[in-house]
């Protein structure tokens, strides 16, 4: 396999892909878990379909629509939560029709959508190119740099918000940052898991990370390691048993979680 | 120094159309060590949240002379997540690093010694209310107020956390204003009382404060008072 990987330029992107993508959402993957937003994956990816859908429409490029349309779904979530005191989860369960409706809407309008939204839903890491790439290698770095920059805040906002705002962190801008940091990454990893995948990416190595970790700094290593070993392991499988890479990663992701949690006490 | 640490004038607040405080006026004296009672929903925390600046919607007036460091219920914290106490304590220091040097000079005063590495999910609750204690002496304030320290913390833990805070308050003379549940220790260790459901019952220094004024305050007060004294029968506890 690692021949045919050095071989096929296709394979080779692929593969890339599905190590950046997995890097990318564990990255993001700790946030979610300590601030209990595991909703927010599948609602962003959602409300991303309404960018989908007007990119589509338009025939412009998707991904910049999408990140739009899902930085406005996180702006109106952290509105919610700031403003109404209404708990995210509660938030993204309210919104994710709406933006989803939008998006149908749009495409009902449109003549050939199916193909695009099959792959959009549930994946297809093969029709990745190099310009996916190079979008997720840029958001990987943006990413890390905001974390390290605001990395006390991150951590006294997810150990103690209420204190963390008494002594002057700006929690509502750290919210919607963050926020945006989830959205937009869940945008950059879509077209290889797809949205009804995405949430295995996202979540499971952040409760992995949680059970071990005995620091902030460790919890998003071990996190990057799980997604990094899961990714290259369900490639694998895939091509090994010529099946889908996207549910490939996610059954591995999960195989390895529960086997974790058999010999964890 | 000022006179009065605390002004509150005719301070109401309403959520809708449910009163919380009504038209509450005291003024707490520089160094008093007041004790806050009053039965659940009677509007302590609401109090507390308005001295700290967490609401401001309010009707009335708050003067707060002095920069004030504040001990919540532990509760606020998510265990689950890796902070070690060196960061917690860290936290205090957010707006002026002056003395982000001396975090284990401050765990130290508050009997953690050399617990900088460890971290906060696998402390006990008194060990937490004594680490909360360090973070706000870290921000050096004038004032303390502190919600509910007994909340999740054992006999032991309780005795070692009001001597403690009787010791820092006469070191560094302090302000302190506390909400508490423990009315016997509220009586033992505060030089003042307030009693409040929603107005302000009573206020004054402790020993004035008579059983009468609390009946008033905790309709099961008599039973309350036969509960504790047989508990601490059972338990030989002074």
């Amino acid at each position: 396999m690692i021949k045919d990987i050095f071989q096929y330029d296709f394979l080779r992107i692929a593969f890339i892909a599905s190590i950046l993508s997995g890097i990318a959402a564990s990255i993001v993957s700790p946030l979610i878990v300590y601030k209990k937003m595991e909703f927010i994956g599948d609602g962003t990816a959602h409300a991303a379909f309404a960018g989908l859908a007007i990119g589509l429409f338009f025939d412009v490029d998707y991904r910049f629509v999408a990140i739009l349309t899902a930085i406005i779904f996180s702006l109106m979530i952290s509105y919610f939560a700031n403003k109404n005191k209404i708990h995210e989860n509660s938030a993204i369960g309210m919104l994710l029709p709406v933006f989803m409706s939008i998006g149908v809407i749009i495409l009902s309008k449109s003549t050939s959508y199916v193909q695009d939204i099959t792959s959009y839903l549930f994946g297809d890491i093969l029709l990745v190119n190099t310009s996916d790439i190079w979008f997720l290698l840029f958001i990987i770095i943006i990413m890390t740099s905001i974390l390290f920059i605001l990395r006390h805040e991150i951590l006294f906002f997810l150990a103690d918000e209420e204190m963390a705002l008494f002594y002057g962190v700006n929690t509502k801008l750290l919210r919607t940052i963050l926020l945006i940091l989830i959205s937009t990454t869940v945008v950059s990893i879509v077209k290889i898991s797809g949205i009804v995948l995405l949430g295995a990416l996202l979540i499971i190595p952040g409760l992995f990370a949680k059970r071990l970790s005995k620091s902030f700094l460790s919890v998003f290593i071990l996190a990057i390691i799980y997604n990094l070993f899961v990714s290259s392991v369900g490639f694998y499988f895939s091509y090994v048993l010529d099946i889908s890479p996207g549910p490939s990663i996610v059954l591995s992701s999960f195989t390895l979680f529960l086997i974790f949690n058999f010999f964890k006490k | 120094m000022n006179k009065y640490s605390i002004i509150v004038e005719d301070l109401s607040y309403k959520i809708g159309e449910t009163e919380i405080l009504k038209k509450i006026n005291f003024k707490i004296p520089t160094g008093d060590f007041v004790g806050i009672i009053g039965p659940n929903g009677a509007g302590k925390s609401t109090l507390v949240k308005i001295l700290i600046g967490q609401i401001s919607d309010y009707e009335g007036k708050v003067i707060i002379k002095g920069k004030i460091g504040y001990l919540p219920q532990f509760q606020t914290i998510n265990r689950e997540v890796p902070i070690n106490a060196y960061q917690f304590v860290s936290m205090g220091t957010y707006r002026n690093k002056k003395n982000i040097s001396k975090i284990s000079d401050f765990l130290n005063e508050v009997g953690l010694k050399g617990k900088e590495k460890y971290l906060v999910g696998n402390m006990s609750g008194g060990e937490l209310q004594r680490l909360s204690l360090a973070r706000a002496l870290i921000s050096e304030p004038d004032i303390l107020i502190l919600d509910e320290p007994e909340a999740g913390v054992d006999q032991m833990g309780k005795a070692k956390f009001y001597e403690l805070l009787e010791k820092i308050q006469s070191n560094r003379k302090l302000t302190i204003l506390m909400i508490s549940h423990d009315i016997g220790m509220v009586f033992e260790k505060c030089k003042t009382i307030m009693c409040l459901n929603k107005t302000l019952h009573c206020h004054g220094p402790s020993e004035k404060i008579k059983p009468e004024d609390l009946k008033l305050l905790f309709p099961d007060f008599d039973l309350w008072i036969r509960a504790k004294n047989h508990y601490e029968r059972e338990h030989h506890y002074d």
